[in-house]
C-alpha cells in the first residue's frame, strides 16, 4: 500500500500513521468483499452534524425568543409599515421589506425570522465553500466557532432589519475570494444585497476595497457595470421603500451604521457584551492575526484570503472598539463572524501543533494546571454566590492556587516543544463559557443579555385586557406618548388606539406612565404593569461569576406601567 | 490486525483533524444494526425528558446540583453522590436549568451504558452484542431510570464498565484496563454506597478465579485433569486465594508447594479492588465500636466542628486500613499501584470535598458513606418483604429473565468463566439487595443490566448453535422471523382473548402450546441445534410486545402516576401545571423571579417546589403548622393540606396583600397500590420487612405461597399485571374508584383573585372601592365579598349616626368601615392597637355610636372596648382585659368574656354584653365602671349568653338573651322588665350569634342567623312582620339599623354585604 499525498489534501487511501521515514501499517489492505460496501467520509460526517448543530442552535431562538433589542424596534417598524404608518423605525432594508411583506401574511413574529433563519441556513453551505481557501478542517472548525458563536446565534434568528446580514457578509466572502470570474449577473445582486443590507458587511467591503486599492487589484472592467447596476437599484429600492414611497437618498447599511450609534439595540453596552460571550473566540482570532503577521514578517508566504480576513476583522474591530459604549450588539456580531473564519484554521494548525508536542512533562503539568485553576473558580463561585470577596484564608489559598496554575503553565510554555500543549488548557477553560453563551441564547435563558430589553409577554397580555375592557364597555383604549415606542408591537392588531398625553372623556382604559398623576376620573386597577423588560449584564466580576452560574440571576428592570379604567366602567 | 514495516520515502506530515476527516468508514449491516439501535436509544432517552413532574428525590438532586455549580453543595451521605451532582452540574452550567436538563446526565450516562457491551463483543460475539445493545436500548427499567435523576444510571454504568475493563484486562493484560477498572471502581463509589454489595460480588468472583486459576496451574503442574480434582482444589483453595494473592512475594514458600508459578490476572485485578476497596471498609467499624461498648452511639459522626480527638480517632482507623492497603499494593506493582490509588483518591476525595472546598468531605465521603447507609440497614426504608425484587424484576425484565433461565443450562453449566461471572454477578447482586435493609424499585438497575448482558451471550450461544449447523444467514433469516412472529401472535393472542373462567384458561394455554409446536416444527428443517436459536427467536417474539409496552406505560404515558412498581412516592403531574400557572402569574405581573410565594413545608412538602422555584426569589418555606400564616406580599401559597382551614381562616383576616381566589386543592405525593404486602399475609398481617412472620425461611410462608398459586388469584393478578402494569384499581384524585394500599398526601394551590386559571391571564379589577348598587330584586346593597376598601370578609354589626352615615364592623378583616347613608365609601380603620399585627388577638362583633358621635367597638376575642372618632382615628380609650381562665373566680369590673355589642342609654353610658359572663356591664365612654347587670341563670335579670343590646326610644333596653332563646326588657337602672320567646334562638353555633334594633316606632326588629331571617316584633313579643329577602335571599343576617327615613340596613355576614329593606 502507498499513500499519494496531493497537496495539502488528504487522499482516501491514507490508513496510516507517519512515524519518521516509515510508514507503520495498522490494517492490512481491506478484504476484496468490502470493496464494494457504501462507505461515508469522517469529512461528511462532520459537516452533516456542524450543519445539524448550526440549525439546531438557531431554531430555539427562531420560535421561541422574546422580541427584543433592535428586532423589537424593527418590527415595530415594519408593523408600521405594513399599516402605512411613516415611522423612524423602518429602515428601508431588504430584510425590513420582506418581513413588512411577511407581515401582511401573519402578525407574528415568527414568520420574518424565520426568513432570517433560512437566510442563515445557508450560512454553513458557504463556509463549505470556503474549505479550499481554509482547509476541510479549517473551514469546519470555523464553521464549529460560528455555530456556538452566542451574537450569531442571537442575529441569526433575528427579525432585526440586519437579519441577511451574516449571510450576506459571508456570501460576498465566497464571492470575492473566489478563483473564477464571477458572473455579471451575481455581482449585480452581491452589490443589491450589500447596499440593502445593514451595517454587518461592512467591515469586509471596506476591507477588500482597501486591499484592492492597496495592491491596485481592481475588479475587471467587465464587471463595474453589473456592480454599478446592483448598487444603484438597491439605493432606487431602498430610497422608494421598496415601494412603500419616496424617502430621500437611502443606502440602509449607512443608515443603520449610523443608528448603531445611536439607538438602544441592546440594554448593555458592546463592551460588556463582548465581555460575556465572546473573549474565548477574540483572543482565538487575535492569536490567528499574531500568527499571520509574524508569518508575514518573515516572509513567508500569506494566503490573500487570511489577508483579507484579517482586515476584516481590523475593520470590524475598529467598530466594536468605537462603539464600545455603545448599547448595540451589532458591531460584536460583525467582529465574531471574521474572528471565527480566522481563529478556525489557525486552531486546526495549533491542535495539530499540540498533537504533536513533547508531553513527557506537559501530561502532568497542563492537568495539574486545569486542577489548580478549578479548585481557584469553586472558591470564587462561592464568592460569587455571597457577593463578597472570602476572608484572608480563603483569598491566600486562592491567591496559591492560581499561582500553582500560573506557574505549572509557565513551567510548560518554557518548554518548546511542550509549549503548544497548553492549548489543551485554553481549550478547557475556553470551552465552557462558550458553550453557556451558545445554550444560553439558543435556548432563550430567562434573563438573557441578548436579546433585550424585551417586550414581555405581559405586554400582550395588557392588550388583550385592554380589548376585552373596551368591547365590553365601550370606549377607546388610550396610551400615553412616552410608551408609545414600547406599545406599538405588543398592540398590533388592535383596531384605533389613541396616544395622548391626557385622557378622553370616553377613555376605557388608560396605559400611563406609572410616575405620572392618575389621568382625572379614572381609577388604576391592579397589577404591575410593563411593556419594556431589560436585561442588564452583571456590572462587576463576581456578579459576572455568579451570572454564569446561574444565568437567571441577571437583574431584570421594567418601566412600570399603571393602567386605569373609567369609574362607569 | 497485522503490523508489518516497510520503507518508504519521507511523506509529508498529515494532521490529525485532517487524517480523521480523510478516514473512510464502510457501512456493514452490523454497523447499521448499531446505528439503528443507537439511534433508537438516543431517542428513547433524550426524548421528551422534562414532560414527567420530578420526583421529590429528583428535585433534592437536581437542586444540589444546581446549587454546586453555585458554590453550595456539601456531601450528605444521606443524599448519595457526590459524582452525579458533579455530572450534572455540568450539565446545568452549559445547558442552564430546567425540567428537561435537569435529566441530562442520567440520560447521557444512560446511553453510555447502551454503548459498553461493544466492549464486551469479544465474548458476547457479534449477534450477542447486538442483543446486548438492544436489551439495554429497550429495558423498562434500564429506560425508566436513564431519564430519571437518582444515582443508578451512573452506577450501572460504571459497575458495567467495570466488568468490561475486567475482562478486557484478563484478555489482554494492558494496564490500561486495570485503570479503567479501578476509575470506573471509583466512579461508582463517589455515586452511591450500593456499590459495596457489588464490589462484594466482584470481589467474591475474582476470589473464585483466582483460586480456580491457581488450581489449574497446581494440576497442570502435576499432569492432573480431574473434574472432581479441580471442584475439590478450588473450594479448598477460595478461602485463602485472597490472602495468598496479597502477600504473593512473600509466600514463596506456600507457592512452591502448590506449584503456582505466576500471579494469574485475576489476582492482579482482586489486588486492585481489593486495596482500593479496605480504606472505603473503614466506616464499618464504627458501628462495630459502638456495638462494642468502645465508643457511644453516635459519637463518630462527620461534622465541621468534629473534636479532635474524635477526628484523631477516624484518622487512625483509616491509617490502619490505608497502610494494610499500600503495603499489599506496593508489593504487588509499586508505580502501577501507587498511579492508580493515587490517580483513584485524588478524583475520590476531589469530588468529596465539592472541589477542595470542603474538608468535611475527608470525612463524609470515605467513613460517614458506609457508616449511615449501615446505620439504615435497621431502618429498612421503604419497608419491603424479603420477596420485593423476585416481583420487580419479573415484572419488568421479564424478556431477559425468561432467556436466561431458559439458557441457564448453556451458560452455567456448559458456559465459560464469562457467562459463569455473568451469574454470580446477577445473582450475587440479587442476594445482596434482597438482603440490604433499603429496597427501592430503582436498585432494580443493578439486576436488569446483568440480566439482559447474560441473555444477550445466551442469545450468541442459541446463535452460535444454530449456525454451527452450516446454515446459511439467508436461508434462516425467514423461518426465524416467522418464528418470532408466531410467538409474538401466540402470547398476544393469548393474553388479550375475551373471556374468563376455566375454558378460557384452558384455550389461553392451547394457543400458546399450538405456538410453541408451530415454533418446533418450523425448526426442524435445521435440525436439534437450532431448536434454541428458535425459542430465543420465540420467545423475543412473544415477550416483546408486552415489555415495550411496559417500558413506554411507564416512560413515557404516565411516569408521574403511580400505577408501575417502577414509580415510587412520585410527584404528581398537578405540581409542573402549577408551575406552569406560577409561571405565567409572574410574567403577566410583571413581577417576573420577584413574585413572593409561600410554600408550606409541612412534611417535607418544600420538595419538589424548591427545584420548581429555584429561580424565584422570594419564596418562603415555612411549616405552617408550627405557627400563623406569617405576613407578606405572597402572590401565591402551596399549602399543606391539614393546614388549609387555617390558612382560609387567616387569609380572610388579612387586611392587607394580595386576595386569593378559593383553593386549588392537588394530590402532593402519591404511591403505588403495594398489594402485594397483603396478599402474603400468612396470618400475622401484611408482609413486610418489619411485620408479617413472612421470612423465606418460615415454612408458613411457603406454604401461604403453594396454597395461592394453581388457578388462584396469584397467577391471574400477574399475568394481569405482566400485559397490563394497572392493578386495575386507581388512585385518590383521578377517580372515585378505591384501591388497597395506594394513596397520596395532598396539598392546595392559593392564587389571586385577579389570576384566570383557566385562561392563564390577569382580570383586570379595579381597586377603587365599589360603588352601591342593588340586589338581584332591585333592593339598594352595598359591600360585596373583597378585601378592597368598602367590601367585607365577615362584616356582623353595623350603626348610624346622626348625619345618617353607616359604620359596619368587620370580624375577621378587622375592619372598621365608614359609608354614608347611600353605600358610598368613606372612611376605614383597623381597630387593632397595632394595625397589621397579625398576632394581636382581635375579633370585634359590636358597634355603637356614642351621643357625642364616638364610636365604640366591642372587640369580642380580643376582650376589650375600643374607641374612635367619627372619622374612625382612635381615641385612645381602650379598656377591658381578658377573662381569668377560673370559673370560680368572680370576674373582675374589667373582665371581659367576649363583649358581644353595646348600646348607651341616656346619660351616655355604654352598656356592654359581656357574653361569657352571662351579664351586662355598664361603663362611661371614657371606660369607667359604672356597674354589672345580671347574671348566669334562666330566671328573670338572668342571661345565658347576652349577645346584641339596643336602647329604645323610651330608655328601654332589649338584650338578646341568646341560648335562653328569649329577648329581656331592661329598665334603665338594669332591672329586669320583661321578656319574650323567639323561635329559631338557642342554637350554639359559634357564628350563630343574634342582634336586635329598637325601632322608632317600638317594635324590634330581631335577627336569626341561622334562618336566614329578621322578623319584627312588638314590645309584647307578637310577631308583625318577617324579612327573609325575597327573590335574593339573606345570608347569615346580623346588624340591622334603622335609616333617617325608616328602611332597614341589615348585615349578612354569609355574603359579606348590607342590603336595604322596607320594615314590613
Amino acid at each position: 500500500m502507498t499513500t499519494e499525498p496531493a497537496g495539502d489534501r488528504v487522499e482516501e487511501r491514507i490508513i496510516g500513521v507517519y512515524v519518521e521515514e516509515r510508514v507503520l501499517v495498522l490494517e492490512s489492505d481491506e478484504p476484496s468483499s468490502k470493496r464494494g460496501a457504501f462507505k461515508i467520509s469522517g469529512a461528511v460526517l462532520a459537516w452533516a452534524v456542524l450543519g445539524a448543530l448550526f440549525l439546531a442552535l438557531r431554531l430555539g431562538p427562531t420560535w421561541q425568543a422574546p422580541v427584543g433589542g433592535a428586532e423589537w424596534l424593527h418590527l415595530s417598524g415594519a408593523w408600521q409599515a405594513r399599516a402605512g404608518e411613516p415611522d423612524g423605525r423602518f429602515v428601508p432594508s431588504l430584510f425590513q421589506a420582506l418581513s413588512t411583506l411577511i407581515l401582511h401574511i401573519s402578525a407574528s413574529e415568527i414568520g420574518p425570522r424565520i426568513a432570517a433563519f433560512i437566510a442563515s441556513a445557508s450560512i454553513p453551505a458557504a463556509v463549505w465553500m470556503l474549505r479550499s481557501k481554509l482547509g476541510e478542517a479549517g473551514a469546519l472548525a470555523s464553521l464549529l466557532l460560528v455555530a456556538l458563536d452566542a451574537p450569531a446565534i442571537a442575529f441569526g434568528a433575528s427579525a432585526s432589519a440586519m437579519g441577511f446580514d451574516l449571510p450576506i457578509a459571508l456570501w460576498l466572502l465566497v464571492l470575492v475570494t473566489r478563483d473564477r470570474p464571477v458572473r455579471p449577473w451575481l455581482v449585480a445582486a452581491a452589490a443589491f444585497a450589500a447596499v440593502t443590507a445593514g451595517p454587518i458587511p461592512l467591515p469586509l467591503i471596506a476591507a477588500w476595497a482597501t486591499l484592492a486599492l492597496a495592491r491596485g487589484a481592481r475588479p475587471p472592467a467587465a464587471q463595474w457595470g453589473p456592480l454599478a447596476i446592483g448598487a444603484a437599484a438597491g439605493v432606487l429600492a431602498a430610497s422608494l421603500r421598496f415601494g412603500l414611497g419616496f424617502d430621500g437618498l437611502r443606502i440602509p447599511a449607512i443608515d443603520l451604521f449610523a443608528a448603531s450609534f445611536e439607538e438602544q439595540w441592546a440594554s448593555s453596552s458592546a463592551f460588556e457584551l463582548t465581555m460575556l460571550y465572546s473573549p474565548p473566540l477574540l483572543v482565538a482570532a487575535f492569536g490567528a492575526a499574531i500568527g499571520i503577521v509574524v508569518s508575514a514578517r518573515k516572509g513567508e508566504h500569506v494566503p490573500p484570503v487570511a489577508v483579507l480576513l484579517l482586515g476584516w476583522f481590523a475593520f470590524a474591530l475598529s467598530w466594536l472598539l468605537s462603539s464600545a459604549g455603545e448599547h448595540t450588539p451589532a458591531p460584536l456580531a460583525a467582529v465574531t463572524l471574521p474572528a471565527a473564519l480566522l481563529a478556525g484554521p489557525a486552531l486546526v494548525r495549533a491542535f495539530g501543533a499540540m498533537w504533536r508536542a513533547e508531553w513527557r512533562l506537559a501530561r502532568y503539568l497542563v492537568p495539574a494546571a486545569a486542577a489548580f485553576l478549578l479548585f481557584a473558580i469553586a472558591i470564587i463561585v462561592h464568592w460569587g454566590q455571597v457577593d463578597a470577596v472570602g476572608g484572608a484564608q480563603d483569598r491566600v489559598m486562592t491567591g496559591l492556587l492560581l499561582g500553582g496554575a500560573g506557574v505549572a503553565a509557565l513551567a510548560v510554555a518554557l518548554e518548546r516543544r511542550a509549549a503548544p500543549a497548553l492549548l489543551a488548557l485554553g481549550l478547557g477553560v475556553s470551552i465552557f463559557p462558550v458553550l453557556a453563551g451558545a445554550f444560553g441564547v439558543a435556548l432563550s435563558a430567562g434573563a438573557e443579555p441578548i436579546p433585550s430589553p424585551v417586550s414581555p409577554p405581559q405586554a400582550r397580555e395588557l392588550r388583550d385586557l385592554a380589548l376585552a375592557r373596551a368591547k365590553a364597555g365601550g370606549g377607546t383604549i388610550v396610551i400615553h406618548p412616552s410608551l408609545e415606542a414600547d406599545a406599538t408591537w405588543p398592540v398590533r392588531e388592535s383596531g384605533e388606539i389613541t396616544v395622548a398625553s391626557r385622557a378622553p372623556a370616553d377613555a376605557a382604559i388608560v396605559v400611563w406612565p406609572a410616575d405620572l398623576p392618575a389621568p382625572e376620573g379614572m381609577v388604576r386597577v391592579s397589577g404591575a404593569w410593563s411593556f419594556a423588560r431589560a436585561h442588564r449584564a452583571p456590572d462587576g466580576f463576581l456578579r459576572y461569576v455568579k451570572w454564569y452560574t446561574h444565568r437567571n440571576a441577571a437583574v431584570s428592570t421594567s418601566v412600570p406601567a399603571a393602567v386605569y379604567v373609567g369609574t362607569g366602567q | 490486525m497485522t503490523a508489518r514495516s516497510m520503507p518508504v520515502r519521507r511523506a509529508p506530515r498529515v494532521a490529525l483533524l485532517d487524517r480523521l476527516l480523510a478516514a473512510r468508514i464502510a457501512l456493514s449491516w452490523e454497523l447499521a444494526i448499531y446505528v439503528a439501535l443507537f439511534a433508537v436509544a438516543f431517542g428513547l432517552r433524550f426524548w421528551d425528558l422534562g414532560a414527567r413532574a420530578l420526583h421529590h428525590d429528583e428535585s433534592i438532586h437536581a437542586q444540589w446540583s444546581w446549587g454546586l455549580i453555585q458554590g453550595n453543595y456539601r456531601h450528605d451521605p444521606v443524599f448519595h453522590g457526590p459524582l452525579y451532582y458533579h455530572a450534572q452540574g455540568l450539565v446545568f452550567l452549559i445547558f442552564g436549568a430546567s425540567d428537561y436538563t435537569a435529566r441530562l446526565s442520567p440520560a447521557i450516562f444512560g446511553m453510555a451504558l447502551v454503548s459498553l457491551p461493544l466492549l464486551l463483543r469479544r465474548w458476547l460475539g457479534p449477534v450477542g452484542s447486538i442483543a446486548a445493545v438492544a436489551f439495554l436500548t429497550f429495558s423498562p427499567t434500564v429506560v425508566y431510570y436513564s431519564r430519571f435523576l437518582r444515582e443508578d444510571v451512573y452506577m450501572a454504568f460504571f459497575i458495567l464498565a467495570m466488568a468490561a475493563a475486567l475482562w478486557r484486562y484478563m484478555a489482554d493484560g494492558r494496564e490500561r484496563w486495570l485503570f479503567m477498572f479501578a476509575l470506573s471502581f471509583t466512579g461508582s463509589m463517589a455515586t452511591k454506597e450500593a456499590t459495596y454489595l457489588v464490589v462484594a460480588v466482584f470481589l467474591v468472583y475474582l476470589d473464585l478465579l483466582v483460586a480456580a486459576e491457581l488450581t489449574a496451574q497446581s494440576m497442570a503442574a502435576n499432569e492432573q485433569s480431574s473434574r472432581g480434582r479441580r471442584i475439590a482444589g478450588v473450594a479448598s483453595t477460595a478461602p485463602f486465594a485472597w490472602m495468598v494473592v496479597s502477600l504473593w512475594p512473600f509466600a514463596g514458600r506456600v507457592r512452591r508447594s502448590f506449584t503456582w508459578s505466576t500471579l494469574p490476572r485475576s489476582g492482579d485485578l482482586l489486588i486492585v479492588l481489593g486495596t482500593l476497596t479496605l480504606p472505603l471498609l473503614t466506616g464499618i467499624t464504627g458501628p462495630v465500636l459502638e456495638e462494642a461498648w468502645i465508643v457511644e452511639k453516635g459519637r463518630l459522626v462527620c461534622r465541621p466542628d468534629m473534636p479532635r480527638q474524635d477526628a484523631m480517632a477516624i484518622g487512625g482507623l483509616f491509617a490502619i486500613t490505608i497502610s494494610g492497603a499500600a503495603f499489599v499494593g506496593l508489593q504487588w506493582r509499586p508505580r502501577t499501584w501507587a498511579l492508580i490509588a493515587g490517580t483513584c483518591a485524588f478524583i475520590y476525595l476531589t469530588l468529596f470535598t465539592s472541589l477542595w472546598t470542603n474538608a468535611n468531605g475527608l470525612c463524609t465521603g470515605p467513613w460517614g458513606g458506609l457508616n449511615y447507609w449501615w446505620s439504615q440497614h435497621d431502618v429498612v426504608r421503604g419497608d419491603q418483604p424479603w420477596f420485593y425484587y423476585y416481583l420487580l424484576l419479573p415484572a419488568y425484565e421479564f424478556l431477559p429473565l425468561v432467556i436466561c433461565l431458559g439458557g441457564a443450562w448453556w451458560s452455567l453449566w456448559r458456559g465459560n468463566a464469562f457467562s459463569r461471572f455473568l451469574w454470580v454477578w446477577l445473582g450475587g447482586t440479587w442476594l445482596s439487595l434482597s438482603w440490604a435493609g433499603e429496597k427501592m424499585p430503582w436498585l432494580n438497575m443493578h439486576l436488569a443490566v446483568p440480566a439482559c448482558v447474560l441473555a444477550a451471550w445466551t442469545v450468541q450461544r442459541a446463535w452460535t448453535a444454530f449456525a454451527a449447523g452450516g446454515e446459511s444467514t439467508r436461508r434462516a433469516a425467514l423461518p426465524l422471523v416467522s418464528a418470532a412472529v408466531v410467538g409474538a401472535g401466540g402470547v398476544v393472542l393469548a393474553a388479550y382473548l375475551p373471556g374468563s373462567g376455566p375454558l378460557a384458561a384452558l384455550a389461553r394455554v392451547g394457543i400458546v402450546l399450538f405456538a410453541a409446536a408451530v415454533v418446533f416444527w418450523s425448526s426442524q428443517p435445521f435440525g436439534r441445534r437450532a431448536l434454541g436459536a428458535f425459542a430465543v427467536v420465540a420467545v423475543v417474539g412473544g415477550l416483546s410486545f408486552f415489555s415495550l409496552k411496559a417500558m413506554i406505560g411507564a416512560s413515557f404515558e404516565r411516569g408521574d402516576v403511580p400505577k408501575d412498581m417502577l414509580i415510587y412516592t412520585q410527584s404528581a403531574p398537578d405540581i409542573p401545571r402549577l408551575m406552569t400557572q406560577i409561571d405565567a402569574l409572574a410574567e403577566a405581573t410583571g413581577l417576573g423571579y420577584d413574585m413572593p410565594i409561600l410554600v408550606d413545608s409541612m412534611d417535607s412538602f418544600a420538595w419538589p417546589w424548591a427545584w420548581y422555584l429555584r429561580d424565584y426569589r422570594r419564596v418562603g418555606y415555612i411549616d405552617l403548622s408550627q405557627g400563623p400564616i406569617p405576613a407578606g406580599d405572597y402572590r401565591v401559597l402551596l399549602v399543606n393540606q391539614a393546614n388549609v382551614p387555617k390558612t382560609d381562616g387567616a387569609l380572610a383576616e388579612r387586611t392587607m396583600g394580595p386576595e386569593f381566589q378559593k383553593a386549588v386543592p392537588y394530590p402532593h405525593r402519591w404511591w403505588f397500590d403495594e398489594v402485594y404486602k397483603a396478599a402474603m399475609d400468612t396470618g400475622h398481617g401484611s408482609c413486610t420487612a418489619r411485620a408479617g412472620d413472612c421470612g423465606p425461611f418460615k415454612p408458613g410462608t411457603w406454604k401461604h405461597i403453594v396454597s395461592n398459586l394453581g388457578l388462584s388469584e396469584w397467577p391471574r393478578t400477574w399475568l394481569h399485571y405482566i400485559r397490563d402494569h394497572d392493578l386495575g384499581g386507581t388512585i385518590p384524585h383521578e377517580s372515585v374508584r378505591p384501591c388497597g394500599s395506594c394513596g397520596s398526601v395532598n396539598a392546595a394551590a392559593y392564587f389571586p383573585v385577579d389570576w384566570d386559571l383557566n385562561t392563564r391571564s390577569l382580570v383586570l379589577r379595579d381597586v377603587s372601592p365599589p360603588k352601591p348598587t342593588v340586589d338581584a330584586a332591585g333592593r339598594p346593597m352595598f359591600g360585596g365579598f373583597g378585601r378592597l376598601p368598602g367590601q367585607f370578609s365577615a362584616p356582623v354589626d353595623i350603626e348610624r349616626d346622626a348625619q345618617g352615615n353607616l359604620y359596619v364592623i368587620d370580624s375577621t378583616s378587622k375592619r372598621l368601615q365608614k359609608f354614608d347613608a347611600n353605600g358610598n365609601f368613606l372612611a376605614t380603620a383597623d381597630i387593632r392597637v397595632n394595625p397589621g399585627d397579625a398576632n394581636e388577638g382581635a375579633q370585634p362583633w359590636g358597634l355603637a355610636i356614642a351621643p357625642d358621635g364616638t364610636v365604640v367597638v366591642a372587640d369580642t376575642f380580643g376582650w376589650r372596648i375600643r374607641t374612635f372618632t367619627a372619622d374612625l382615628v382612635p381615641t385612645g380609650v381602650t379598656f377591658g382585659k381578658a377573662p381569668n381562665p377560673d370559673p370560680a373566680v368572680k370576674p373582675g369590673d374589667f373582665d371581659l368574656y367576649g363583649p358581644r355589642d353595646v348600646a348607651f342609654d341616656r346619660q351616655g353610658n355604654m352598656w356592654v354584653t359581656d357574653g361569657g359572663h352571662d351579664r351586662i356591664v355598664v361603663y362611661t365612654v371614657k371606660g369607667e365602671f359604672v356597674r354589672a347587670i345580671g347574671g348566669t341563670g334562666t330566671g328573670p335579670g338572668q342571661f345565658d349568653e347576652p349577645v346584641g343590646i339596643t336602647a329604645a326610644a323610651d330608655g328601654t333596653f332589649y338584650v338578646a338573651d341568646m341560648f335562653n332563646g328569649r329577648v329581656v326588657a331592661l329598665n334603665q337602672d338594669g332591672s329586669y322588665r320583661s321578656e319574650f320567646r323567639v323561635e329559631g334562638w338557642g342554637g350554639k353555633g359559634v357564628d350563630d350569634k343574634p342582634y336586635l334594633r329598637a325601632l322608632r316606632d317600638g317594635r324590634i326588629a330581631v335577627g336569626l342567623p341561622s334562618l336566614n331571617t329578621v322578623r319584627i316584633y312588638d314590645s309584647a313579643g307578637a310577631v308583625k312582620g318577617t324579612v327573609s329577602g325575597d327573590g335574593d335571599p339573606l345570608t347569615r343576617p346580623y346588624g340591622i339599623v334603622e335609616t333617617l327615613d325608616g328602611k332597614l340596613w341589615i348585615v349578612e355576614g354569609g355574603i359579606g354585604r348590607v342590603r336595604q329593606f322596607p320594615i314590613p
